[in-house]
C-alpha cells in the first residue's frame, strides 16, 4: 500500500499499513464476490427497480464501478438531471452572489488539504470543480445558500463521480431531500437529530445518555460533525463511501444507526470516562480502530446492533424534539 | 513562574489587574479548570492559535472547523495545577447557533481578527456581543488578539494597530498582537490568559 490512498488521501503517519493490509486482503474477496453479483444485476440495463433486493445488494455495498450511477438512480438525481437538461451550466454562467463567491473561495484551500487531487498543484485540480458545484448549488438553493461541511460532502461527491454536473445533482439530493434542512441558516434540521439522537441514546444506550447529562455534555458537541459532514474525516473512506451507498437508497435513518452503533459498541469504554473532556476524548476515539476500517463488517452491525429502529419513531422523534427546540426559541 | 511569564510579558496597554500573589498563596485549593472560547470572522486562524499553543503546529492549510471543539491545556501558577480549556469555534454564521450554546461560563472570551484584514476587526464587537449574551459581562476577562502578524509589514501593522488598540479600549479587551505562523507572542499570549484566569478564579473563591 502506498502513502496515498486510491481517491487520493495521504495516509497518516502513524497509518497501521500491517493490519489494513490484512483487512484489505479479505476485504478483497467481498469486493470481487459483490462486484460478480452486481455486474449480474445490472446486466443490459443500466438501471434499477427499488426492491428487497437491490436494498440488500446496497447494503453489502456497491462496487466502486457502479457507484456513481447506482447514486444518481437511487437518489432521484438521475431523474432531476435528466429532466433539467442545461440547467448546471446557466446557473455558472448566470449572475452571482459575492458574498456566496467569496465564502466559498475561503474555503477552497481548506476542503482536503491532506488529498493530492486537491492541491492547487494537482493537474487537474478538483479545486475547481468543487468551486462550481458550491457556487451553482450556492445559486440553486438559495435558501441554503453555502454551509461549511457542504465543501468536504461536494468533495467527496466529485471523487466518486469524477463527473462535475452528476456531483450538484447529488449534492442537490442530499441536501435538498435527503437531509431535512441541516444547512440552512438556523439549522433547525440539524438540531432536531442531535437531540433525536440523545433521545435515541436514552432509549438504547441509557448508562451513555446518563453519563452525558451528569456531565452536562450536549450532543451537538460530540456528534455536529457526524451529522454536518456525513462522517468525512470522522470514519475511515471506504466506511463513510459504504454508508454514503445506505444514505442514497435508505435515507438519513442511516445516520442513525452509524451513530447509536457506534455508541453502543463501545459503551464500557465510554463509561470509563470521568469528566467532561474524558467524554469528548472518548466520542473522538470510538470512530478510529479496526471496528470502523473493517467496513463490511461494520455494514453489517448497522443494521442488526441497534435494534429496531422506525422511520415512524424516528419522525415522531424528530416533531417533539422540534417543538422543543422552536419552544426554546 | 507562569505568573512571572505573564507579568512579564508586554501587554499593549494594562487592564485594571492587581497582583494578589500573597493571597493566591493562601487561598487556593485545589485543582482548577477554566474555560476560554476562542470567537471571530471565518479564516482569521482561531484554529492556527490555539494548535501553535497546544500542540506547537502550524498548518496553513488547516481544515475549517465545524461546529465547535476544544483542547486542554495544563499549567501550573504558583505551584497550583491548572488546566485550560480553550473551545475554538467555528467562524461561519450560522454555525454560531450551535457554539453558541457552548459560550456559557467562560471565564474569558478571546476574540481574533486578522490584522490584514480591517472587517474582520469591525466584526469583532458582534462577535463579543453575542458571546457576552451567554456570560456575566462583570465576571468575563477579554482579550482581543490580531492575527497573522507575519504577513504585515510593520507600517501597515502600526495602523492597523491604532485601531485595534480603540477596539479593546472600548471592549476594555487586553489587545494582543501574534503569528501562529512564527509563533511571535503565542506561549506568552496564552500564559498571560492562565495568569488572569487563575487570578480572578482564586480572588473569586477567597470572596
Amino acid at each position: 500500500f502506498c502513502r496515498v490512498d486510491p481517491y487520493g488521501f495521504e495516509r497518516p503517519d502513524d497509518f497501521d499499513y500491517a493490519s489494513y493490509e490484512a483487512f484489505f486482503s479479505r476485504y478483497l474477496v467481498v469486493l470481487t464476490r459483490r462486484a460478480i453479483k452486481w455486474s449480474k444485476l445490472l446486466k443490459g440495463n443500466k438501471s434499477i427497480q427499488k426492491s428487497l433486493k437491490v436494498k440488500r445488494y446496497i447494503r453489502k455495498g456497491i462496487p466502486n464501478e457502479h457507484r456513481a450511477l447506482i447514486w444518481m438512480i437511487a437518489s432521484g438525481a438521475q431523474t432531476n438531471m435528466e429532466q433539467n437538461p442545461g440547467y448546471y451550466h446557466r446557473l455558472l454562467e448566470g449572475e452571482k452572489n459575492d458574498k456566496l463567491v467569496e465564502a466559498i473561495k475561503t474555503d477552497m484551500n481548506r476542503t482536503f488539504p491532506d488529498n493530492v487531487k486537491f492541491r492547487k498543484t494537482a493537474d487537474p485540480c478538483l479545486q475547481h470543480t468543487l468551486y462550481n458545484v458550491l457556487v451553482a448549488y450556492g445559486h440553486h438553493n438559495k435558501a441554503v445558500g453555502y454551509c461549511q461541511g457542504m465543501n468536504f460532502i461536494a468533495g467527496y461527491l466529485i471523487l466518486i463521480t469524477k463527473n462535475e454536473e452528476e456531483s450538484f445533482w447529488l449534492l442537490d439530493a442530499l441536501i435538498g431531500r435527503i437531509l431535512p434542512d441541516y444547512y440552512s441558516p438556523a439549522m433547525l434540521g440539524l438540531k432536531t437529530d442531535q437531540e433525536v439522537l440523545g433521545e435515541l441514546v436514552k432509549m438504547k444506550v441509557p448508562a451513555v445518555a446518563e453519563l452525558m447529562e451528569r456531565h452536562g455534555v450536549m450532543w451537538t458537541l460530540v456528534v455536529s460533525r457526524w451529522f454536518i459532514c456525513l462522517f468525512i474525516d470522522i470514519l475511515p473512506v471506504e466506511t463513510v463511501l459504504r454508508i454514503w451507498d445506505c444514505l442514497f437508497y435508505e435515507g438519513s435513518k442511516i445516520i442513525f444507526r452509524v451513530a447509536l452503533t457506534l455508541i453502543k459498541q463501545h459503551q464500557a469504554f465510554i463509561l470509563e470516562a470521568t469528566n467532561f473532556p474524558d467524554i469528548c476524548d472518548k466520542f473522538k476515539q470510538i470512530t478510529k480502530g479496526t471496528f470502523v476500517t473493517e467496513c463490511h463488517s461494520f455494514m453489517q452491525k448497522i443494521f442488526t446492533d441497534p435494534g429496531s429502529l422506525s422511520i415512524a419513531t424516528i419522525n415522531k422523534l424528530r416533531e417533539s424534539c422540534r417543538e422543543k427546540l422552536l419552544s426554546q426559541g | 513562574f507562569r505568573k512571572e511569564a505573564a507579568l512579564h510579558a508586554r501587554p499593549a496597554f494594562h487592564p485594571t489587574v492587581a497582583s494578589a500573589c500573597q493571597e493566591q498563596r493562601t487561598g487556593t485549593v485545589g485543582f482548577k479548570i477554566s474555560k476560554i472560547i476562542v470567537v471571530g470572522d471565518l479564516s482569521v486562524g482561531k484554529t492556527c492559535l490555539i494548535n501553535r499553543f497546544c500542540k506547537d503546529t502550524f498548518d496553513k492549510n488547516y481544515k475549517a472547523t465545524i461546529g465547535v471543539d476544544f483542547e486542554m491545556e495544563r499549567f501550573e501558577v504558583l505551584g497550583v495545577p491548572f488546566s485550560l480549556q480553550l473551545w475554538d469555534t467555528a467562524g461561519q454564521e450560522r454555525f454560531k447557533c450551535i457554539a453558541s450554546t457552548y459560550y456559557r461560563g467562560a471565564q474569558a472570551i478571546v476574540i481574533v481578527f486578522d490584522v490584514n484584514d480591517v472587517a474582520s476587526l469591525d466584526h469583532t464587537r458582534q462577535w463579543l456581543a453575542d458571546a457576552l449574551k451567554e456570560n456575566d459581562p462583570s465576571n468575563v476577562i477579554l482579550f482581543l488578539v490580531g492575527s497573522k502578524k507575519d504577513l504585515s509589514t510593520p507600517a501597515q501593522y502600526s495602523l492597523m494597530e491604532k485601531d485595534a488598540l480603540k477596539v479593546a479600549q472600548e471592549m476594555q479587551a487586553e489587545y494582543w498582537a501574534v503569528s501562529s505562523l512564527t509563533g511571535e507572542n503565542v506561549r506568552d499570549f496564552f500564559f498571560r490568559v492562565a495568569a488572569l484566569t487563575f487570578e480572578s478564579s482564586v480572588l473569586a473563591e477567597l470572596e
